[in-house]
């Protein structure tokens, strides 16, 4: 019976071989943006929400970027073609970049 | 003297007289100015005294009602004959005599003849008469006519004065006063003035041919006042014999007359219309020597009513006046008697003296004799003794009668008398009706003892007693505490309206006066109990010595009392002296300004920690930075374009306006700012993805 370790080791062998690189990108920016999360969301636990506006979006911020970049993952993923076959990598990316200038928008709008 | 006088009225009113829903408070005559100043208490006979009088009124209404039931006794009922309720006083004809005065200024004509007119038939010499007469003579010289009323008033004022004479009119205004008199046209009024101008001035007016004139215009104008003048004309010119046919028409003006209380009657419009009519209907009557159109009835209440309205401020309005109560005065027929109290209604064992005043209308002395037919008391019986009685005439004052009953006992309480006068020379002219006033007899306080007592509130029956005598003092200082209760019980041998017991604390001076109930209903005992505990707040939770001391008062009493029965040294259940609701206390001055206040901010994490977090926040930048660095990230395949320039260029612009906007701008100015990068970005990353993708496919 394999135990954790090589379980996870497998895994990470697996990701570093068979992922593209691109997705290795998104994937990078992933943890990045829930690290970012993960530090606010720790403050508010900490200190507290005041002020609530600029912690809401901030959070909230963190948390539709990491939402947009999964969906620009799953788009731009080879092994989903079929499911997006009349949507090309650029496509998706022009949308990603678009949903961030909207996201954006609001979450300037609300930081006060 | 009292600092604490307004806590004190209070006190007597939310304590004392709330509970027995008097009101009124009564205390000793020595005592009444205490408390005058502060609560601008009314002070009314016999020392009864209230905080308004309009309270005291409605708290009062069992006497009011007392005295309304004694008229209707006295009075009898509905069928009772109307008696002159008023004449003319003293004081009235000073106050009237003021009002003309106005007139004889010699500043206006009009008023001027108006004054000397009123004097005449008042009966008063009129000062300066020469001066006044050189006045009228000019002024009458130099009137042309137009206006009539002038005309007569000058002409009837000078032929009033003494030393006077009246000159021929002149021809223009001679003129209108005959074509007036003569031909139709003129009002009834103008008809008058002209009629009477040329009368004193020496001219025949043709009677007959005057009444065929009236008889034509009140046929166009038959108001009363027209009526009233009209009557007043025919009069002026009658001539023995003549057809008399405005005589039919009295009959119909007196019934336009309206009745009110069954004591006035007045015709619409008032004092001018009424005074005219009367004045008219006596004079055609003495002048066709004819019986008067009027009941005696009637003429006692239109003469009730011209007196009614002596607060005349008009000279012309004194003439109306006084020439209708001349008339009513002084005429063959029927003269009203007025008979009235003309000084206190209030009789002492001292001084049981009833003055009367005896007179005509217009205050002038008469040939009567008075008698005292009967006094009624409240209770309808007849006092005994008190019955036909002869008033005696004042010797200088020959209006004013005195009715002495020293001789007579009467009881305490209100009586009713009833009055006769008699023609001391036969007189057939003269109403004889029987006129009723109201008196009351006051007295002394009876036998009054007192008792004072303290009960323990857990054995209700056992009471230490110290029987008082009136006057007399406690002879200890009496010591109780919160479980005991202060009883004063007092017997009278007359009922008393009034009975406080006042306790006065010895350092403070506060006061609070309690009311001592009827014990039994019907009897002639009070009593009073405070329980220490249950009253503690109505003596403000406030222990000490206090004085006692206690009030005996009634409207029959004359010699109310104030009575100090002693000191006693009271412990009172201590409870918190409750402070004034604000809501009920009056404030003077400007209140505590109200500034606005801010929230305050919630308290800050320190800086330390926050900076500390926004470097954490920051810090995930680095690790992807180094993961994409492990990945393999390069910018190899960065077209060398303009577009590929322009989209990030563009991209950058719009942060960089979002940046502003966060900082300073409106969402509106932001997004119009917005459309110059976002469309460089969206045409620029449109081509640049493009060639993207045919690389792409190209490459693969």
């Amino acid at each position: 019976m394999a135990t954790v370790g090589s379980v996870v080791q497998k895994f990470l062998t697996e990701y570093g071989n068979q992922t593209p690189k691109k997705l290795k990108i998104v994937d990078a920016y992933l943890v990045y943006i829930l690290l970012t999360g993960v530090v606010q969301f720790a403050y508010c636990c900490l200190v507290g929400t005041f002020p609530f506006n600029s912690f809401l979006s901030g959070f909230i911020s963190s948390v539709g970027s990491f939402v947009l970049a999964v969906c620009l993952r799953i788009q731009v993923n080879p092994e989903n073609k079929s499911l997006f076959s009349g949507i090309s990598q650029e496509r998706a990316f022009a949308d990603f970049i678009f949903a961030h200038l909207l996201l954006h928008l609001v979450v300037m709008n609300f930081l006060g | 003297m009292f600092q604490s006088s307004q806590k004190v009225i209070t006190q007597i009113r939310s304590s004392a007289a709330m509970k027995t829903n008097e009101g009124c408070v009564f205390l000793g005559p020595n005592r009444i100015y205490e408390f005058l100043d502060e609560e601008k208490l009314k002070l009314t006979q016999n020392g009864i005294y209230c905080q308004q009088e309009l309270n005291c009124i409605m708290r009062l209404a069992p006497v009011l009602i007392l005295l309304l039931s004694l008229w209707a006794v006295s009075g009898g009922d509905n069928d009772r004959k109307p008696a002159p309720t008023n004449a003319l006083s003293p004081d009235d004809l000073r106050r009237i005599k003021a009002v003309l005065e106005k007139g004889l200024e010699l500043k206006d004509p009009l008023l001027t003849s108006y004054s000397v007119l009123s004097n005449s038939f008042l009966g008063v010499e009129t000062q300066k008469g020469a001066d006044v007469c050189k006045y009228l003579l000019a002024n009458l010289d130099s009137l042309d006519g137009s206006k009539i009323e002038p005309v007569f008033a000058n002409v009837a004022a000078i032929s009033k004065l003494t030393g006077c004479k009246v000159p021929a009119l002149k021809a223009p205004v001679k003129q209108v006063a005959e074509k007036l008199v003569k031909e139709i046209g003129g009002a009834s009024q103008e008809i008058f003035y002209a009629a009477a101008s040329l009368k004193l001035s020496g001219t025949v007016v043709d009677g007959v041919k005057l009444a065929e004139v009236i008889k034509a215009t009140i046929k166009t104008d038959d108001s009363p006042q027209s009526l009233g003048y009209a009557l007043w004309a025919t009069a002026l010119a009658y001539k023995s014999g003549q057809k008399l046919d405005i005589w039919e028409r009295i009959e119909d003006i007196v019934a336009q007359a309206d009745e009110v209380d069954k004591q006035f009657l007045q015709f619409e419009g008032g004092l001018s219309v009424t005074a005219i009519i009367i004045s008219g209907i006596f004079r055609i009557a003495e002048a066709a020597n004819k019986p008067l159109p009027l009941t005696t009835d009637q003429v006692i209440k239109f003469g009730n009513y011209l007196v009614s309205r002596k607060t005349v401020t008009t000279p012309r309005g004194v003439f109306l006046l006084a020439s209708a109560l001349d008339v009513i005065s002084k005429n063959k027929y029927s003269v009203p008697v007025y008979l009235g109290l003309a000084g206190s209604n209030v009789l002492t064992d001292a001084n049981r003296v009833v003055t009367l005043r005896g007179s005509d209308l217009l205050g002038r002395p008469l040939d009567i004799n008075v008698v005292l037919e009967s006094a009624v008391s409240a209770d309808g019986k007849k006092a005994v003794g008190v019955e036909f009685i002869q008033a005696l005439p004042d010797k200088t004052d020959k209006t004013l009668f005195t009715i002495d009953l020293k001789s007579k006992p009467l009881s305490k309480g209100f009586f009713t008398l009833t009055l006769v006068p008699k023609s001391a020379k036969n007189e057939k002219n003269l109403i004889l009706q029987a006129a009723t006033v109201q008196v009351k007899q006051v007295g002394k306080l009876g036998a009054v003892s007192c008792r004072v007592g303290v009960q323990e509130l857990d054995q209700q029956d056992h009471v230490t007693w110290t029987d008082l005598n009136k006057g007399q003092r406690l002879p200890t200082k009496l010591d109780l505490e919160p479980a005991q209760k202060l009883v004063v019980r007092v017997t009278a041998s007359d009922s008393l309206h009034q009975v406080f017991v006042l306790l006065r604390h010895k350092e403070t001076k506060r006061e609070v006066a309690f009311i001592a109930q009827p014990e039994t209903s019907g009897k002639t005992d009070y009593k009073l109990e405070l329980d220490l505990t249950s009253n503690a707040k109505d003596l403000n939770y406030q222990s000490g010595s206090y004085e006692v001391v206690l009030y005996l008062g009634d409207f029959l009493i004359e010699d109310s009392t104030e009575w100090v029965l002693g000191d006693v040294q009271l412990t009172v259940f201590s409870g918190k002296p409750k402070s004034i609701n604000q809501l009920y206390s009056v404030a003077y001055g400007p209140k505590p300004e109200i500034k606005h206040q801010f929230r305050v901010p919630e308290p800050r994490p320190p800086r330390f920690l926050s900076d500390t977090f926004t470097l954490l926040v920051l810090a995930p930048i680095l690790i992807l930075l180094i993961l994409w660095a492990k990945i393999g990230v390069n910018i190899s395949g960065f077209p060398a374009s303009i577009s590929a320039l322009g989209f990030h260029l563009g991209l950058a612009g719009i942060f960089g306006v979002y940046a502003t906007f966060w900082l300073k701008l409106s969402m509106f100015e932001a997004l119009k700012i917005m459309t110059v990068p976002g469309l460089i970005t969206f045409i620029s990353g449109h081509r640049l993805l493009s060639f993207i993708s045919e690389r792409r496919t190209k490459g693969s």
